[in-house]
């Protein structure tokens, strides 16, 4: 009975209330509560190369400005595929920094560096500690520097400073620093890329082929039929109906997109019109569209096949049984490579019983692109 | 007599003459059997860059290649001018002939040849040559090359096949490189990037992060760094090395989406010990448990010689699948009934008793 009177004493509004709000407050801590790192970069900073030919040895010009005002003993570069200090380093493939010869401009205490290579991707530049200059600009260059070869990606060089002539005591094998390491002062990184040769490539270059037919091969090895179709004479109680096929395939890694072209079916200044949004087939009504699906009303056309799983077809033309067209729009895009796939265009045209006479034509131009 | 029969005779023979010489053309069918009278099926390179000093001209070849092996391939070349369509990296292209210049476009400065015959399952090479003048701006300019295969031109439908080449020259010097954030986040896709949506809570784990940049500068920019994803707890659930793994492009003024997978089919095999086939960039479904997730990206964009500059930007997004949502629901009913039980029994109790606030309990009589 006395447990009760505990209890029933201390269950009064006041205290529930109180207790909802702690506990509402620590689950505000627990569920909102962020993690705040201080970071401290170069800035500005920048990185020039002489030459941007793959392969070739060339001239470095990393300029900096110091942020943080205190004794620095070293500067540390490391070139790696990626700039963020906290990942692993890559080193860019083909790179190699061993036989640079070193210059520096810019006024002391920023200065007065000598270079001391680590290994074909690491720099290290050591002398004795000195304070430096807040935001005054330094250029530290670097001669027979040779470039990367891959020409497909960017690589950076990673810049920290550090109080200790021997650089960071706290890198890890694989090149990367801890978030809160206390070794280092400043952070930064640069970015650069290396661009194509116009030579021959001794790697096998980037290639988009595309074919199209009333029927092809999905490696477009051969192609049937004419790239031209009648379709015969407009029935207002039936569609009419007729398929092509294309095939598209690339190695770029951006991909492709393939779009149409063309205005639809017109006879002079008279024109059925196109189905701007997917719509089903109505004999009698003015249609003009297309898909690129499997369709059972009409039963024409097939889904796509081939073994490229990159490729996916827009929306408005992958609804089975609705078609639809939009000059300029695409049909069909894959955002990296995408090995050959082949596609079945279903064509339908519907006339009303009072369309105007005449041979209604179209001329469809088909556009694959590499992606950007 | 004679003479009208002669002369008859002279006309039948000349009209027979001209009859065996003038070619009969078939009726149209509905499609023709057999191969085509010219190829459609061709093999372009889809993308060229360079950097051209003012005043330096660049000559360089391209390859087209006849995919058919029994029709010769017949192309016309054109110079024409593209742009961005939407967020992703399809271009837009800009094929009215009388079409104006853009800023950026290289019309004026490319020269090529006006066709090309390619033999049957044969491939060619072209050469063309981009002049950049003397006093031409640093910046990035692009056109496109478009390759028209001369197609069907009869018929109630008429194809033509067409391949387009991206021309991308970066001119050196001071740039003005400008890259805005404007969205980071958790982003659902049913085919990995193509469309999609970013989400603020997913009731089915994302497969991918997106963040979207709007390039207000002059050069085109391919920005590079990495995404970490930690859990409400702190925990870094994940580090994406490559946040731009296809080095996409946003060209100017185009406020540019670019995807990652938050884990893909590549490095899940590689974590297993496997060898990842490079061309499946898929995504996989991550293993992420209910709560609330942090998202950091730091990017990194910058040209030759100019400044480096940096993104840093932090979001958040909530995964709460369906079967979390019931359980928390019930675990809530039951717990309210739990108190509800509790504080009527308590009363009931009470209720035996004369309790009342600040007068201590005392026991009926």
């Amino acid at each position: 009975m006395q447990k009760v009177r505990w209890l029933a004493a201390r269950l009064s509004p006041q205290r529930l209330l109180y207790a909802q709000l702690a506990i509402m407050l620590l689950c505000c801590g627990l569920f909102f509560g962020g993690h705040a790192t201080a970071v401290v970069r170069f800035e500005p900073r920048s990185l020039y190369i002489n030459s941007s030919v793959p392969g070739a040895a060339t001239t470095y010009k990393v300029t900096m400005a110091y942020t943080t005002q205190t004794a620095v003993g070293s500067l540390d570069m490391l070139f790696c595929m990626d700039p963020i200090p906290y990942d692993p380093c890559v080193a860019p493939p083909g790179l190699d920094v061993s036989g640079a010869q070193y210059s520096e401009s810019g006024s002391a205490p920023d200065t007065g560096y000598t270079l001391q290579t680590e290994s074909p991707n690491h720099i290290l530049l050591t002398r004795n500690p000195a304070v430096v200059v807040d935001g005054s600009q330094v250029t530290y260059t670097f001669d027979n520097v040779v470039n990367p070869t891959d020409t497909s990606h960017s690589f950076a060089i990673r810049l920290s400073d550090y109080a200790s002539p021997s650089g960071s005591a706290n890198m890890q094998p694989d090149g990367s620093i801890g978030v809160n390491d206390l070794d280092t002062i400043d952070l930064g990184s640069v970015l650069a890329q290396v661009g194509e040769g116009i030579e021959i490539e001794t790697q096998v270059p980037p290639y988009l082929t595309f074919c199209i037919n009333h029927t092809v091969e999905p490696d477009c090895s051969s192609t049937e039929g004419e790239a031209y179709t009648d379709l015969g004479t407009l029935d207002p109680s039936k569609p009419l109906t007729t398929t092509s096929q294309m095939a598209v395939a690339t190695n770029a890694i951006n991909g492709y997109s393939v779009s149409i072209n063309g205005i639809t079916m017109a006879a002079g200044t008279n024109v059925i019109n196109a189905l701007t949004v997917p719509t089903v087939s109505a004999p009698g009504n003015n249609q003009f569209g297309i898909n690129l699906r499997a369709n059972t009303s009409p039963n024409m056309g097939a889904d796509p096949d081939g073994a490229g799983s990159a490729a996916v077809i827009s929306p408005s033309y992958d609804v089975p049984n609705e078609f639809a067209y939009n000059d300029g729009d695409t049909l069909v895009s894959a955002d990296s490579v995408a090995i050959g796939k082949r596609f079945t265009i279903s064509y339908i045209v519907n006339s009303s019983p009072n369309i105007k006479p005449g041979v209604y034509t179209t001329t469809l131009t088909y556009f694959a692109i590499g992606n950007f | 007599m004679k003479r009208v029969t002669s002369f008859l005779s002279s006309a039948l023979a000349v009209l027979f003459v001209a009859v065996s010489v003038v070619p009969v053309s078939a009726a149209t069918n509905q499609t023709s059997s057999g191969g085509p009278s010219s190829s459609t099926g061709l093999s372009i390179q889809p993308r060229k860059n360079y950097v051209v000093n003012p005043g330096q001209t660049v000559t360089d070849r391209l390859q087209v290649g006849n995919l058919d092996e029994r029709a010769e391939l017949h192309v016309t070349f054109r110079v024409i001018d593209f742009t961005y369509g939407g967020q992703g990296g399809s271009p837009k292209l800009s094929l009215a002939q009388n079409a104006p210049p853009t800023p950026w476009s290289l019309r004026p400065f490319m020269k090529l040849p006006d066709s090309v015959t390619v033999p049957a399952g044969q491939t060619t090479q072209f050469s063309y040559s981009i002049s950049i003048p003397k006093n031409q701006g640093a910046g990035s300019y692009y056109s496109a090359i478009l390759y028209q295969a001369t197609g069907g031109n009869s018929g109630n439908v008429a194809l033509n096949a067409s391949g387009v080449s991206l021309v991308f020259v970066s001119v050196p010097g001071t740039v003005n490189e400008k890259l805005g954030l404007q969205k980071l986040g958790a982003y659902a896709s049913p085919n990995n990037g193509t469309t999609g949506q970013f989400v603020y809570i997913a009731t089915s784990a994302p497969e991918m992060i997106g963040y979207l940049l709007k390039n207000s500068g002059n050069v085109t920019e391919s920005p590079s760094g990495s995404i970490t994803l930690k859990d409400m707890f702190g925990r870094q659930v994940n580090t994406i090395g490559k946040t731009n793994g296809n080095q996409a492009l946003a060209l100017l003024g185009q406020a540019r989406l670019f995807t990652t997978c938050i884990e893909s089919k590549q490095t899940q095999v590689q974590s297993l010990g496997g060898t990842a086939n490079v061309t499946d960039t898929s995504c996989v479904k991550p293993h992420l448990f209910p709560g609330r997730y942090t998202v950091s990206l730091d990017a990194f964009y910058g040209q030759n010689g100019n400044q480096t500059h940096e993104i840093n930007a932090t979001a958040h997004f909530w995964y709460l699948p369906w079967w979390f949502i019931l359980a928390v629901i019930l675990v809530i009913a039951v717990l309210t009934v739990v108190i509800v039980w509790g504080k009527r029994r308590l009363a009931s109790v009470i209720r035996g008793t004369t309790y009342r606030t600040g007068f201590g309990i005392r026991r009926k009589r």
